[in-house]
This record gives C-alpha cells, structure tokens and sequence, in this order.
C-alpha cells in the first residue's frame, strides 16, 4: 500500500519535473514589448489638485535602447554594470526627463521637482535585461493661478521621434472635476508593467494632453473626463464604491465589506467639512457627557443614512432633470447655515450670560459642587432653545434622561442632523451602483456600515473631549476672560459654519472672494492680476503669514515636535517647545534663503533628498529616546516622601530629563525642588533647524520663481518663518494637552500616552526613511 | 489664573484661530485667477498622425464592423506593414503578420491576405518563400500588375535577373505606375545604366501617390543615390532634403543625406544626421556608417559601442538575420570573426545569387585568403556591369592580392571614380593600395640605396 503511494508520489514529482523542464526547453521568448526590441515606451499620470500637479512618468526601454544605454557604463570585474554608473545615468536622465516634459497651467509655465526617481532593469525577452525608470515630478501651481477653472497643457517632449507606446492618464484630486480632456482617465498597462497582447490594436501615441480643472461644479456645455471606454472617469479612486463592485458577493465577502465599509466611514469623518470642530467645541462649551456624545452619533448615523437614501431615490427619480453635482452644495450651504445659526444664538447667550444680563438668570447650590462661583446661573431666556450656561466652569446638569436636559438633547439633534445632513458623495455612489447591480439591498447596508463608521469616529472625538473636559471641572476662580470661553467656543462653530456657506457657495460657482478681491484690488493700486509677482508688497507678507501657519502643521512637523512634547508635562513648557522649534526652523530657512536668494543659485535636488532622509533618521532617533524615557519610567517616577509642614507627604514623583533632586532631606518642597518650566534644551531648536535645512529647497524654489524682489523674498521667508513659529507654538500646545492632563492625574496613562507617541514616531519615522530614501531611489545603490 | 484656565482659554483661542486661518485660506485659495480658454484646441491634441496611422486607425473601425471579412484585417496588415515602412521599426512587421493570420482564420484562401503575405516574406528577406508565393498568385490572377512587382523584387534578390527584367517589363505595361518605374529605375541601375536609372527614377517620384508621402520620400533617396551615382552631388542633396521635407526625420533620407555631406566633407554635419536617424530606430546599417564615422574623426570608444550595438541588435532583435551580411561585412572590413562571417555568407550564397551576395562572399573568402574563389565570385558580382563603388574596390583588392596589377589598378580607379567616400574607411584603404601599386615601392628606393 505504501509503496504504490510513494511511487505514485514519485511519478508524481517525475512528472512534474519534466513538465517543468519541457516548459523550460519549448518557451519561447516572449517580447514583452508590443513594439519590438526598438521602442522606448512612455507611461504619464498626472494628478492635479489645488495647489501642486504631480506626475508620474515611467520610461520602459526595450532591449535595444537599454543596451545603447547601459553600453558606455562603467563595469564591475563581473561584467556587471557598476551601480555609481546606473545612479549617474539616474540622476541625468530623470533631470533630462523633466526638462523634456513641458506642462503649463493657463499658459504659464510651471517647473517640475524631482521628488523621486528608480532605475530598475527587468529581464525582457530572451533574458536580456530592459531598462525602466521610474520619476515622480511635482510642480507647484502658482498661487497666482488660483481660478476656478485652470486649464492645462503637458507635453513630452522626451525621445520624440522614438517608437513606442506613449500613454496619459488624467487623475482628478478627490473634490476637483476634470473636463475637456483630450487625454483619459484609465489606464491601460498598469504603469507599463503589462502590454496588451492584442497585437491588431495599435499602440498608444498619446504624447500630449490639455484638460481643465475646477473646484467647482461643471459649466454647462463641456465634456468631463472619460475613461478609455467611454465612461465617466470617477474623480481619484473611490475604495468605498469599489466595495459595490465584487462579482459575487458572498457572506464572507459581504462581512468584510460591511467592515470595510465602517472603517471607511471612520476615516471619512476624518476629512475636513464633517463637523468634528463643531463636535469638540460644542459639548465642550455646555459640557455634555459620554452620552451626548452617544446620541450625537447616532443622530450622525440616522441623518447620514436617511440622507444618503433620500438623494439616492431623488437622484434616481429625477435623474433626468436634476444633476446630483448640484444638489450638493445646496445641501452644503443648508448643513453650513445650520451651524452658522447654531453657532451664533449660542454665542449671543453665552455671552449674555457672561456680562450677567440674561433673563432668566438664578443662582442654585446643592446637588453640585459649585463652589466660588458667583456668577453661576441658569439662562432660561427662551422656551424653544434653553441653553446652559455656567460661565466656563464644567459641569454636568444632564443626568442621564432628566427632564431638564431636552434643551441641550434639542440642540444636539440638530447638530447631528446637520453633521449627517450633507450625504458623503461615495455613499451615493456605492447605493446607485448598488440599485444598478440589483444588490439594492447590500448598498443599503454598505451604506449604514459606512454612516456608523462615520458617527463612531465623531462620537469617539466627542468622548476623547468630553473626557478631557472632565479634569477641568474642578472649580476654578472667577475670572473674566474664562468666562468668556464658552462664547468663544460658540463663535468657533459659528466660523465653521460660515466656512462651510462658503464653501458651497463656491461649489455653486459663486465667488464671494472673487467679489471681495475685485473690490480690494481695484481700491488699490496693486493692478487686477492677482499673481503673487503682482501682488502687492503687503499681500504678499500676509501670505506668508497664513502659508507659515500652515506649514507647521505638517505631518513630520507635527510627528517630531509630538515626540519632544510628550516628554514635557507642562502646557507653557509644551508651547515653549513648539515655539523653539519654529524658531530654528526659521533661522535655518532665512540663512539658506538669504544665501539662494543673495546668489540666485538652486539647492540642488540630491541635497534636499538627503536632507529629507536625515529628518526621518531624525524623527526615529527622537522617538527611540521619548521610548527609551517612557520605559525607564521606574527610575524617573518613584514615591516621594517629605515634610509640608511637619505632615509626613507621600506622592508619586515624576523627573524631567533635566531636572535633579536638590536634596531629599531638606523639609521645603518648593524651594529647593524646582522643577524649571524655562529648561526646555536646545533639542527643539535642533530639530526644527534640520526641518528647516530640509524644507528650504522647496519653499526657495518658490521664492524665487515667484518673488521678483530679492528683499520682498527675504521679508517673505522671514514672515513665513514668523507664521511657523506661531503655528507650532500653538500644535505644540494642543499636542502637549493630553500629556500634560494625563501627567496631573495618572502617570501610567501619561507614560502610555509617551510610548505611544514614542512607537508612533519611530513607525512614522521609518515610514519616512523609506519614502525618502528607498522608494525615491536615493538609496538604491548606495545600499 | 492657574494652569487649568490658562489651557482651557488655550484651547478655544486657538480654536477660533483655526477656524479664522481655516477661513482665510479658503479665501485665499479662491481668489480669481485668469480667465481659461474653454474647448480642446485642436492645434495642441497631439502630434501630426502619418498616413500609417489614419489607415490603422481607419481599418480597426473595418474590423470593428466588419469582424468576419477577410478585408478589415488585410487593411489592417497593410496599414502595419506601411507603419513599418514609415519607422523602420520591424516590430510593426510583427502586428501586421497577426493581423494577416486573424485573416486567414476567416477566409484561407483570400488572395489579398496572400500578397500581403508574399510582401511580408519580402520584407522578411524569405525572398524564395515569396517568390513561390507571387508565382502561385500569379496563375490565380495573371493581369494582377502588384504580383508583378514581388516576382521582380524576389528574382532580384535572389539573382534571377532576366526573370527580373521579364516580370518589371510586364509590370509597367500593366500599369506603368510609381511603382513599376521604381523597378525599371533599379534593374536599370543594376545593369550600370546610370542615367536611364536617373529617368526612371524621376518619373517614378512624378508618378508617386501624393497621399503616401513615405513613398515619395523613398522614391526622392533612390533618386538622390542614382544622382550620387553620376556624381551629382547637389543634386542629390536636393533630393534628400525634399525628401525630408515631405517626410520629416525619415530614417532613410537621413542617412542618405548623410552619406552625400561626407562626400562633400562636412563630416560634423553627417555624424548630426546620422545620430537622428539612429535616434528614431538604431538599424544595423546606420549604427555601421556612425560606427566608421565616429572612427574616422577619432571618437573610437563610440565607434566601438557602434559595432557592439550591430552585433547586439542582429543578435537578439525579432527580425534576425535581415542584417546578417551587414554584421558579416563589418567583420571582414575590421578583420575579426572572418571564419563565421564566412558561414554566415556562404549560407546566404546558397539560397541567393544577387550581385551583393556575390560581391559579399568574394570579399570575406579574400580574407580568408581563398583567392581563387574570391575571384569566381567577384567576377560574378561584376557580371551586370552595376556602377557600385564597393564591389569596385573589393575586385582592385582581390586582383591585388592576387598580383593582378593592371586589373587592381583599373578596379580601385573606378572605385574612387564612381564615389570617393563609398566608405569612410575602405576608401583611404582603396587609395593606399592604388598609390602602392602605381608608385615604386618607397622601400625599395631604401634598399637600391
């Protein structure tokens, strides 16, 4: 018995054996090129949004070319070509390559960045080796371009009279619409990784493309992009309504996709225009509770569902006479409007209830802690919208199902409802593809899934505030300016919501701006072309400014500084930190900027990319140290023991890297053990230099083609710089928050918070390392 | 004010700002820009399509409406095989075979989808295939005057040139047509008729479809070489550059014009063409004539990768073997590899009997020092009396070798005579050995002395 199955195994492997051999023996060499060994193919992806055009652009010699290339290279003692002279060929050929593509937005020509490039050489047919390059461009629209409809123009101009397979493809930013393209938005060979082997249809020729771009909706009249076949081209890809798409959908596919689906929402709620400020700030202002945040969700979910369907239905009724691209900012504009109102009544009550004018004001004590509080009072001024208001001091009058809480319940209805209201375009699409496939009823699901994805992360961002509100509810002084925050939080839901209005104005195509800035220019004397080159001097600082605030904000930024902030538990300190940081991102930007700018010389791009990588070393080695503090926490934190006056005290001690015990014995605490808030060290100044040092290749760049004065740019750096440091004084300030609560209270959860951000730091700093050393080739053959 | 204070004031001030910053981006992101011109412009689509390209174009729509007839994919195939032409780039060749079998599939005896085959054997230099083929159409359809054309294309390469002349004769009185001019003008040319070859020719391009401007290009560079041929050089430049001018940066005109601008000695300009040409599709031909032109002015290393990129391309490229007695030739003239140059000669030998391949083989047999055997096969190439500088120089270097002054003198005198520069290289070497044999040895005078 055995021995029939081993030689049945035998024969088995024989036969496979052979199979494999005769496979070996009778392929024949299979031309992977659909043009033969002759052609040089070319593969484009230009995505576009508001303020930068990237491109894709993937060269794939064939034989012969990569051999004419590789010919004049220098060897290894193997006959192998060296790897310096693949990294030179690299180097010119992707700073040849983008000279060679020529793009333009409404005429202007824009420079194109090497933001990275690869060179690999894939065997083709026979095993000859094939050459592929691989370069990622990224040009910067000129702010001066900024249009509602920008059109633009590509060329390559790379081997032009080369055969080969020469392909484009159009790809929206997420809310922006292509049209009148002459190019597509699919692509056919995967970044020409598979040739069709159709060998009837003839190759690509595309070797140009002009397409137009809007924010807005689409005017009447024109063509929006298509796919190859056709088909509308979907504006970036859409992983939600991918979900629709299964051929089959089975129970374990349904699962995953309704789990995807919910994660999907989670992340959605993630994106800007979803009410998480108006969330946070609203149930800090009445100091709601875990279960506001509950029903806040479930508001979210409920509206979002309803709404999802009831456009889904209209879209579906009145899909001939209504374009759904214009219900959306009507929509946008009523969600926006709603807030604004909100945001607005609450601001004139809080405020009356600070000045102490409210109608219905009284005084109660009792049942809450309220103590010191004088002006402490209940504002009944109307029936339909009571609201609480308690001059800033956090506390909770809404007992779970109290009869006294259907105000705030009210208000929280509404502000789910207008947080659900605007229906996120990829739920529509997934439910009409849904009636489409006839799979009405999983897209109704898909659709939930997505909507309760979405409130968890809104309920959750609640939670997280409504937690951190809880530490300040002890009583506090009285203090003016406190009491006015509760207004102020009410005038922050307002901004969102007349951003919002915004916004969907401008999706209408109404331009309050263009409005305003005609009115601004033409009162001025800067002109009507509102370039940055004619921008007059003040215009351009101001800029400056906003761009700086802005640029702190950016994820390195944020992650590196995070990382130093979790080692501090004081808020001043925290800003302080921030505030260093932007100082030596600043000073590094002026110095390299007033050197580029005095000699009008360009940093060169293999300078910026290594730079770049130091920083992710950098933002690694700052992590391992936050780590390496949080885990030697035992030897930081211990039980202090001392005299208060003549009272034995006994507390956990945390230490400051820099900070040393004076002496145990000695009986006053505060004297002697001083913790310095000032001593932060010269490490945030550090890191933000090296930021600086990486950015700067950038932003000089920017400088310089777009500031005609050397010392207009000069005051711009320096204003930019004044930005940054106001911008992460303050990230440094909302990062150093949950550290600096966590510490008061807990400090296992302040040395988990440490690790986290410690792990993050390192993962993010990895990340980087290979984004900017590995995937853009810097490395490749330097390894 | 405690700390508690101080970060909840914090937090909404800088929550307010958010918002304000959030506001003003918004607003400053929105600003009115320059006004777009709306609509495709034509002018910037893309590039100007060839002819190649309308007719692939126009004959993919035939398949997509006519997917069962024989026609659609023959119009295809011819399209390709235009492209092909156009480029010079075989791997259309390639499209256009699929495209001939998908015909095939629907009808298997479709007589167009046939010629176009027999074309494609042409192309391939199958030339007994086609010859075979083109006899097998000819009984079909005995007035066909295309058929005629491949019978003399084929019965030229393979050395049958009565057959040639009987097939062209009958071609242009089928249809006296560009085509069949072209074919006169060549027989013409190999017959050593060089001024009938010259009228032929211009009628040839006269008679030319103005929609093929590839053709008309191809007629202008033949024109231009019989031009060259009677040492008319200005003449044949002006050929060459209409020919570009009705067929930018075709490859051919390219290196022709070329080849007269190293005649009139402007190497620098020769080396800037060539590179063009090779630029759009590195043919072995071309790399050869850069490789001997890069030697001549001293750029040796780029010679050298010029010679390696022949071998490379004759090695591994689908159409292999159309260029192999170009790679044998380039061996003999650097003298290396002179026993396979011969294999690959010899077994070209057996299947052809052209003048060149004639030529060809008495050239490698001299290198490899079998006399006798060179000189049968010379005079075989000799044997139209064709004007053609190479085979001139290759007799004189023969004959010399063989000690045969008089006639090596008289060969390597019409070699020089009929075009100085035939060959960068090969043409000091004509002029060295004519100097060595008309002038007394300098070496002997050292030695009476």
């Amino acid at each position: 018995m055995t021995t029939i199955l081993v030689s049945k195994t035998i024969r088995l492997v024989l036969f496979l054996l052979a199979a494999a051999l005769l496979n070996c023996s009778t392929s024949l060499p299979v031309s992977a090129h659909p043009l033969g060994n002759f052609t040089i193919n070319h593969f484009t992806r230009i995505a576009a949004d508001q303020s930068r055009i990237r491109i894709r652009y993937v060269i794939d010699m064939a034989e012969i070319p990569a051999f004419q290339a590789t010919q004049a290279m220098a060897r290894n003692g193997d006959g192998s070509i060296s790897n310096a002279a693949l990294n030179s060929y690299l180097e010119q050929a992707a700073l040849q390559y983008a000279a060679g593509l020529m793009v333009t937005i409404d005429g202007r020509t824009i420079p194109l960045q090497i933001v990275s490039k690869t060179l690999s050489m894939p065997q083709g047919s026979g095993g000859l080796p094939t050459l592929r390059v691989e370069c990622d461009f990224m040009g910067e629209t000129p702010t001066s371009a900024d249009a509602p409809i920008r059109r633009y123009h590509f060329e390559d101009k790379n081997n032009p009279e080369r055969i080969g397979w020469h392909e484009i493809v159009i790809v929206p930013a997420s809310g922006l619409k292509i049209f009148d393209s002459t190019a597509f938005g699919s692509q056919v060979t995967d970044e020409l990784k598979a040739y069709p082997q159709d060998m009837l249809t003839a190759p690509l020729d595309e070797r140009a493309a002009d397409f137009s771009l809007t924010a807005g909706s689409l005017p009447s009249g024109v063509v929006a992009l298509r796919t190859r076949d056709g088909r509308p081209a979907d504006t970036a890809r859409d992983r939600f309504a991918e979900l629709i798409n299964v051929p089959v959908v089975t129970p374990f596919v349904a699962l995953l996709g309704l789990l995807i689906a919910a994660g999907l929402g989670a992340l959605h709620a993630f994106s800007p225009g979803h009410g998480k400020t108006v969330v946070g700030a609203y149930l800090v202002g009445s100091k709601g509770t875990a279960r506001h945040a509950a029903f806040l969700g479930l508001t979210v979910t409920i509206t979002h569902t309803a709404g999802v369907f009831a456009l889904g239905m209209i879209t579906l009724f009145a899909s001939q006479y209504i374009v759904p691209e214009r219900i959306f900012p009507v929509l946008s504009f009523v969600s926006g409007a709603i807030v604004l109102v909100i945001g607005l009544t609450l601001f004139i009550r809080r405020l009356r209830g600070v000045t102490g004018r409210s109608t219905g004001a009284h005084t109660h004590d009792g049942v809450h802690p309220h103590d010191d509080l004088p002006t402490h009072s209940h504002d009944h001024s109307d029936d339909t919208s009571l609201t609480h208001s308690h001059g800033g001091v956090e506390h909770s009058h809404l007992p779970p199902g109290a009869d006294g809480s259907a105000v705030t319940w009210r208000s929280l209805l509404v502000l789910g409802i207008s947080g659900g209201l605007l229906p996120c375009p990829s739920a529509l699409i997934v439910l009409l593809s849904a009636i489409a496939l006839h799979r009405v009823g999983y897209g109704l699901l898909l659709v939930v899934a997505f909507s309760a994805g979405l409130a968890a992360t809104l309920t959750a961002i609640g939670l997280i505030f409504v937690f951190a509100g809880r530490f300040f509810k002890r009583p506090v002084g009285e203090n003016r300016v406190l009491r006015l925050l509760p207004a102020l939080s009410a005038l922050v839901i307002a901004c969102v919501g007349a951003a919002i209005c915004y916004e969907a104005l401008v999706q209408s195509g109404i331009h309050l701006s263009a409005l305003i800035a005609n009115w601004s220019t033409s009162s001025s004397e800067t002109g009507t072309a509102p370039s940055l080159t004619s921008l007059g001097a003040f215009a351009v600082l101001g800029l400056g400014l906003v761009f700086g605030l802005k640029h702190a904000t950016e994820v390195d930024h944020v992650v590196a500084v995070s990382t130093i902030v979790s080692e501090h538990r004081n808020l001043l300190r925290a800003a302080v930190v921030g505030g260093l940081w932007g100082l030596g991102h600043t000073i590094s930007l002026i110095v390299v900027g007033v050197i580029v700018l005095a000699l009008r010389i360009a940093i060169p791009v293999y300078v910026s990319s290594w730079l770049e990588f130091g920083v992710a070393l950098m933002i690694i080695g700052l992590g391992v140290n936050a780590l390496v503090r949080a885990l030697r926490r035992r030897s930081d934190a211990h039980l202090h023991r001392h005299n208060h006056g003549g009272v034995l005290h006994e507390h956990l001690h945390f230490h400051e890297g820099e900070t040393e015990h004076s002496g145990m014995d000695v009986p006053s605490h505060a004297d002697t053990h001083a913790h310095p808030v000032s001593r932060v060290g010269f490490k945030p100044l550090l890191v933000g230099s090296m930021h600086g040092l990486a950015g700067s290749g950038a932003l000089t760049v920017l400088v310089l083609t777009q500031i005609p004065s050397a010392m207009l740019g000069f005051f711009y750096l320096l204003v930019f710089g004044i930005g940054s440091i106001f911008g992460m004084l303050l990230m440094s300030f909302l990062v150093g928050l949950p550290f600096a609560l966590s510490s008061r209270r807990l400090g296992t959860v302040h040395y988990g918070l440490q690790t986290i951000a410690g792990a993050l730091s390192i993962a993010f700093g990895f990340w980087y390392a290979y984004e900017t050393g590995i995937a853009s080739g810097l490395l490749r053959f330097a390894l | 004010m405690s700390i508690r204070k101080l970060a909840i004031s914090a937090v909404l001030a800088i929550a307010v700002l958010v918002g304000l910053v959030l506001t003003l981006s918004a607003v400053v992101r929105h600003k009115p820009g320059v006004q777009t011109t709306k609509g495709i412009d034509s002018a910037s689509i893309s590039r100007v399509s060839s002819p190649a390209d309308v007719r692939i174009q126009g004959a993919q729509l035939a398949i997509e409406q006519h997917p069962h007839q024989p026609e659609s994919f023959n119009l295809l195939a011819s399209a390709y095989m235009q492209k092909a032409r156009e480029t010079n780039d075989f791997g259309f060749n390639a499209r256009a075979e699929a495209a001939l079998g998908r015909a095939v599939e629907v009808a298997p005896d479709d007589y167009d989808a046939l010629k176009l085959r027999a074309k494609l054997f042409l192309t391939y230099h199958r030339f007994s295939e086609a010859l075979d083929l083109a006899r097998r159409l000819q009984t079909v359809r005995p007035d066909d005057h295309d058929v005629y054309g491949m019978l003399t294309d084929s019965q030229v390469e393979l050395g049958d040139y009565a057959g040639a002349i009987d097939a062209a004769q009958k071609m242009v009185d089928l249809r006296p047509d560009s085509a069949a001019y072209a074919r006169v003008s060549y027989l013409r040319s190999l017959y050593g008729d060089t001024e009938g070859a010259i009228q032929a020719m211009t009628v040839a391009v006269k008679a030319s479809n103005p929609n093929d401007p590839e053709s008309i290009a191809w007629s202008r560079v033949h024109l231009g070489d019989e031009l060259m041929n009677a040492d008319r050089g200005a003449e044949a430049e002006r050929e060459y550059d209409k020919a570009l001018l009705t067929f930018p940066e075709y490859p051919l005109a390219l290196a022709a014009k070329a080849r007269a601008r190293i005649r009139a000695g402007d190497q620098t300009k020769a080396v800037e063409l060539y590179e063009r040409a090779e630029q759009r599709t590195p043919l072995p031909d071309i790399a050869i004539a850069l490789g001997d032109l890069y030697a001549k002015v001293g750029r040796a290393d780029e010679a050298k990768r010029q010679y390696e990129l022949v071998e490379f391309i004759e090695q591994n490229s689908p159409a292999s073997g159309t260029y192999s007695r170009q790679l044998a030739m380039l061996w003999a003239d650097h003298d290396v590899k002179l026993d396979q140059a011969l294999t690959i000669v010899q077994r070209e030998r057996s299947v052809r009997q052209g003048i060149f391949t004639c030529d060809a083989l008495a050239w490698i047999l001299l290198k490899n020092n079998r006399l006798d055997e060179a000189k049968k096969s010379i005079e075989e190439a000799l044997r139209l009396g064709t004007r053609d500088a190479r085979i001139f120089y290759h007799a004189g270097m023969i004959y010399e070798a063989m000690g045969d002054k008089r006639n090596a003198s008289k060969y390597l005198r019409l070699a020089i005579a009929t075009n100085p520069t035939f060959d960068l290289l090969q043409a000091d070497r004509a002029r060295q050995t004519l100097a060595a044999i008309n002038n007394p040895l300098p070496n002997k005078r050292i030695r009476t002395a």
